[in-house]
């Protein structure tokens, strides 16, 4: 109806249910989806890592605020799957660079959110800590990171979501055990339903991840600070 | 019982400060000149119009400003920062959202470096002190207005500093919870006796409180008089020699509101009633009289 000549007719609505049901009881659906969950973490923590660090680093001084800001501003703006040439040159084509664009995908966000939430932290606050007499490690961490986390937060979810789909981009091209692998074998072996059956599981781990984990998170950031 | 300041220790010395803010191509002078002691132990309120560079004296004396030219000695020492000896209450309390009211109490004391039972108990301490013992697990968000600098009070208590500066802290509450707090801090510095600085844009808060009053004048902010307050503490808000008082102060201000006014309107504005000194004093026994 949609596709041309040698197109394949659309799977029922029944055949892509019945596909997920197996998918589900045989456990494959979960091992591909616990493997890619696993390799968003890796990913997502180096990137939480990295991304911390160089916020620090932009906020705290003159050189990064000259250099790396920019810089960074620069290659967030580059889809994180445009790295994959360059990650295969660099690694192989292989899982490492498939972390590395799950890593420059969200690295990004993570270290703007980061240098955004302590800049925004109220001229007040920093007086309220030096009428105290804070010392600088003091304000850093019991005024200028609590301070900075609503903001923090946001950006934290944001950077996971890229990094969830610059992760699926990496295992359509690089075939691995995953869900986004999955995706892609299954149309090549043409499974159809199956194909379907792993969008709806790629949308439903999404969704999950994304309320209860980060959505939550932020929850409790805003309303713990009054907003 | 009026002080005889003369006989006190020094507590700040402010000798000719100097201080020029520039934005964009225009510098102005926020104060020129200006020499002023404050002695131990005194409740001194510094008030003027907008502009007058008060709470510029404050930040001078807290540290958050240096200034241009002149010097101000604490204890005798160079002011080079900010510090809890003249810990500072803001006029928007400045409490951390993130922690409950206990917890923000105990700031000032892990900066110290406390220990957590040491901290809790003297939070506790000042907690009560303020009459917030049933919210000390409430969140500033939860809090009114009042209740939010009283914690702040609170807060900056705990820290046993031998001075308190205070800029506008009451001006943006209620005409009726701005009572209570006065009531509370007379109480507080009576039973404490800690040198206070207290900037306020109100000249019955300055002569409810303050031992000393320094009316300051604009363009540039320089001292323009200094009236010694001759009533006891505790006193009556509704005494009649407080709203004497206050219109003397009134009048003396007339002048600087019309220079506010060419300021901030056109050159051929003019107030057309020129004695809202007098014309004011008239209200206040009902003003007062609400919070009573």
């Amino acid at each position: 109806m949609f596709g041309g000549e040698d197109s394949v007719g659309f799977p029922s609505p029944w055949s892509v249910i019945e596909s997920f049901r197996e998918g589900l009881f045989d456990g494959s659906f979960f091992s591909a989806l616990a493997a890619s969950l696993l390799r968003v973490g890796y990913g997502f923590g180096l990137a939480l890592l990295i991304g911390v660090t160089l916020g620090l680093i932009i906020f705290s001084s003159r050189f990064g605020q000259w250099l790396l800001g920019p810089l960074v501003l620069g290659v967030q703006s580059l889809p994180s799957i445009c790295w994959m040439p360059f990650a295969i040159l660099w690694f192989g084509l292989n899982e490492k660079a498939i972390l590395f664009i799950v890593l420059m995908g969200s690295v990004g966000s993570i270290c703007i959110a980061t240098r955004d939430g302590l800049t925004q932290v109220p001229n007040m606050y920093r007086r309220v800590a030096g009428t105290f007499g804070a010392s600088k490690w003091q304000s850093l961490w019991w005024v200028f990171v609590p301070s900075a986390m609503p903001v923090f937060a946001s950006g934290l979810k944001q950077g996971w979501s890229f990094a969830w789909r610059s992760l699926l981009a990496g295992e359509l091209i690089k075939h691995v055990v995953g869900v986004g692998s999955q995706l892609d074998e299954s149309r090549n072996n043409f499974e159809y339903p199956k194909m379907f059956a792993t969008m709806f599981l790629i949308v439903i781990a999404s969704v999950i991840v994304d309320k209860l984990v980060f959505g939550q998170f932020e929850k409790y950031v805003r309303s713990k600070w009054g907003n | 019982m009026p002080h005889r300041n003369d006989a006190r220790p020094v507590k700040v010395q402010i000798r000719g400060a100097t201080k020029n803010y520039t934005t964009g191509n225009t510098q102005f002078t926020a104060v020129q000149s200006v020499d002023l002691n404050v002695y131990d132990g005194e409740f001194l309120a510094l008030v003027g119009p907008s502009g007058c560079g008060k709470s510029t004296l404050l930040n001078l004396i807290a540290g958050f400003e240096k200034p241009d030219a002149g010097e101000i000695l604490f204890e005798g020492k160079q002011v080079t920062g900010p510090g809890p000896d003249r810990l500072v209450l803001f006029q928007e309390h400045g409490l951390f959202p993130w922690l409950n009211v206990r917890q923000n109490v105990e700031f000032g004391l892990r900066v110290r470096g406390l220990t957590k039972p040491e901290r809790r108990e003297s939070a506790d301490q000042y907690v009560k002190m303020v009459h917030l013992q049933k919210f000390s697990k409430s969140y500033p968000f939860q809090l009114s207005g009042g209740m939010k600098q009283r914690a702040a009070i609170a807060r900056a208590l705990a820290v046993e500093p031998t001075m308190l500066l205070m800029d506008e802290p009451f001006s943006a509450l209620d005409p009726r919870t701005r009572d209570i707090l006065h009531l509370e801090l007379q109480e507080l510095w009576m039973a404490t006796k800690k040198t206070i600085v207290f900037v306020t844009h109100s000249v019955e808060e300055a002569v409810r409180l303050a031992d000393r009053i320094v009316i300051l004048g604009s363009q540039p902010g320089r001292i323009r008089k200094i009236l010694t307050v001759p009533l006891t503490h505790p006193r009556n808000f509704l005494d009649p020699a407080l709203i004497e008082l206050r219109s003397t102060i009134l009048k003396e201000l007339e002048d600087e509101l019309d220079k506010l006014v060419k300021k901030e309107g056109d050159d051929d504005w003019h107030l057309e009633e020129k004695s809202i000194g007098s014309r004011t004093s008239g209200n206040v026994a009902v003003d007062m009289g609400d919070g009573i």
